[in-house]
């Protein structure tokens, strides 16, 4: 159960590197009276005002498990920062009126490994069917960042080569699911 | 680590963006050469996109349900201050609505039946029929004092006919307004009485009438020679023992055969009745002694009182309830026992 607390940034910083989802919901609420005055005033509306937050926590998030990541302002400029990138970006989208930087949101920067050929919701389905420790394991990994000491501690596994050796499996079961899905043309169209 | 395990973590570098150098220059060739390499780095690219998606996706619930409101209602810290003066109000509101429709004076109608208890249990040998109306005892045994204190639901009490044996003589219920009745000193104790008890918020009175309480009592024409030991041996004898109906049936005839003791009515004081209607729909009475406030109960009903022995009953529309005098909001109890119906329907 996620409790109410308050932190400090130096606080948010290392919950949320030891992984504690606690601390998402505490940006929820510090920041949410912030970032609905600034879609208001955006031409947002009071529908938008979560989904802007809620992502742009989640990105907070990420990039705090980026390795050498440091906070050097305030979280709640940092935490803006994302939200007016994320807002141009929606905006945009509907008027085409402002190009912004999307360099904070991407974490796979291979773009010229294209996937567009795959049929992507048998792969969603096929992670949605991971056992649960597969499922957390490989999105520490994958989506939080989180390096292999920290999974360890989390998940409760000896040490780090067992991570390693762990998420290879689970990586590698999945993966074999998906080739067997897919035939061969999906991958040469 | 096998070679293939080696190959998995180096795609996950290169998708990561931590490749540098030299081996990143290998994998380009690698991936521009190899189309089964490059396969599989697409298939793992697409995996690690579903898993993104799918931790994303967790997150977000996780923040999605911290803002649903818990246990069904939680109140925004602005308006926390007015939902708890709403909530006193309530408490006094709902407080007021409990004191005005359940009985109060608890301790004087547990006084009140305490006090009846009392008399009921005394010793067979203390009670007698006397002159004095005001010192009649009512005796009566278990069951009958079972049938007179359980009190029937106020639907049953309200929907009581009359049974047909038990034929209700009407000239002995005097409704008829007695200008012997003191209505300054009726009106004096009606001011005494705390009027917002009795006046329910919009509960509204139908109307009143005034009705004279009979006083039943038995009249020992030669109680002067009647000695404490012939009334022991009269009760001995069952006159007042009814512990069952052979035994009822004996005091009767034992009663009958006693000459000298007859019921005598004779109009003791003053009772406003007004009739009322509730808004919660309450169905019983409220009596202080002086005033009969009836609820549910039509104006055109026929009402009557006596008191018999310490005892004050209603008659309405034929049928014989008990009224106790504590000021609070009871139940009709209906009168069940023969020998109390036989007094109170005597002439």
């Amino acid at each position: 159960m996620l409790l109410n607390k308050r932190f400090s940034d130096s606080q948010l910083v290392e919950e949320i590197k030891a992984g504690n989802e606690e601390a998402l919901v505490s940006m929820q609420k510090s920041y949410y009276a912030m970032v609905k005055s600034f879609i208001l005033k955006n031409n947002g509306t009071e529908d938008e005002i979560d989904d802007v937050l809620q992502d742009s926590i989640i990105a907070v998030w990420r990039n705090v498990n980026k390795p050498h990541f440091s906070l050097t302002v305030k979280m709640s400029t940092y935490l803006m920062a994302i939200v007016k990138n994320l807002w141009y970006k929606q905006l945009k989208k509907k008027t085409r009126f402002t190009v912004v930087d999307e360099s904070l949101q991407e974490k796979i920067t291979a773009d010229d490994i294209k996937t567009d050929h795959l049929d992507h919701r048998i792969i969603h389905q096929l992670v949605a069917e991971l056992d649960e420790t597969c499922m957390k394991l490989l999105g520490y990994f994958y989506f939080d960042g989180f390096d292999n000491k920290t999974i360890a501690q989390k998940m409760g596994f000896a040490n780090t080569d067992t991570v390693k050796s762990k998420k290879y499996q689970c990586f590698k079961r999945l993966q074999s699911s998906v080739t067997t899905k897919f035939n061969k043309e999906d991958f040469f169209n | 680590m096998d070679k293939q395990q080696h190959i998995h973590e180096l795609i996950d570098q290169y998708l990561m963006g931590e490749l540098v150098g030299q081996e990143l220059d290998k994998f380009k060739i690698r991936l521009k050469d190899d189309p089964a390499f490059l396969n599989q780095v697409q298939i793992q690219k697409a995996i690690i996109n579903s898993v993104e998606m799918a931790r994303r996706d967790e997150l977000k619930a996780i923040l999605v349900d911290a803002k649903k409101p818990k246990k069904g209602f939680i109140i925004p810290f602005g308006s926390r201050s007015l939902a708890v003066a709403a909530s006193i109000l309530s408490l006094l509101a709902f407080g007021l609505i409990i004191k005005t429709m359940l009985p109060q004076g608890g301790e004087e109608l547990s006084q009140a039946d305490k006090t009846e208890q009392t008399i009921i249990n005394e010793p067979i040998e203390n009670q007698k029929p006397v002159s004095d109306s005001t010192q009649v005892v009512a005796t009566l045994d278990d069951e009958d004092q079972d049938s007179l204190f359980i009190p029937p639901s106020p639907e049953i009490a309200l929907a009581d006919v009359v049974e047909d044996d038990e034929t209700v003589d009407d000239a002995s219920i005097l409704t008829a307004e007695s200008d012997d009745v003191d209505f300054a000193e009726l009106k004096k104790n009606e001011d005494e009485i705390d009027g917002d008890e009795f006046k329910a918020q919009r509960d509204s009175m139908l109307g009143s009438k005034n009705v004279v309480l009979l006083a039943v009592a038995y009249e020992t024409q030669a109680s002067e020679a009647t000695t404490s030991q012939e009334v022991k041996t009269a009760k001995k004898d069952g006159l007042f023992n009814r512990k069952s109906k052979e035994k009822s049936d004996k005091k009767t005839e034992v009663a009958e055969s006693v000459p000298e003791k007859t019921l005598k009515t004779s109009p003791s004081i003053g009772i406003r009745v007004e009739f009322w209607e509730s808004i919660v729909k309450f169905k019983g009475y409220k009596f202080d002694g002086k005033k009969l406030l009836l609820f549910d109960t039509p104006v055109s009903t026929q009402v009557g009182l006596k008191s018999y022995g310490n005892t004050t009953f209603l008659n309405k529309g034929g049928t014989w309830y008990k009224i106790v005098p504590n000021n609070s909001f009871n139940q009709m109890i209906r009168v069940s026992n023969t020998e109390i119906l036989k007094v109170l329907n005597a002439k």
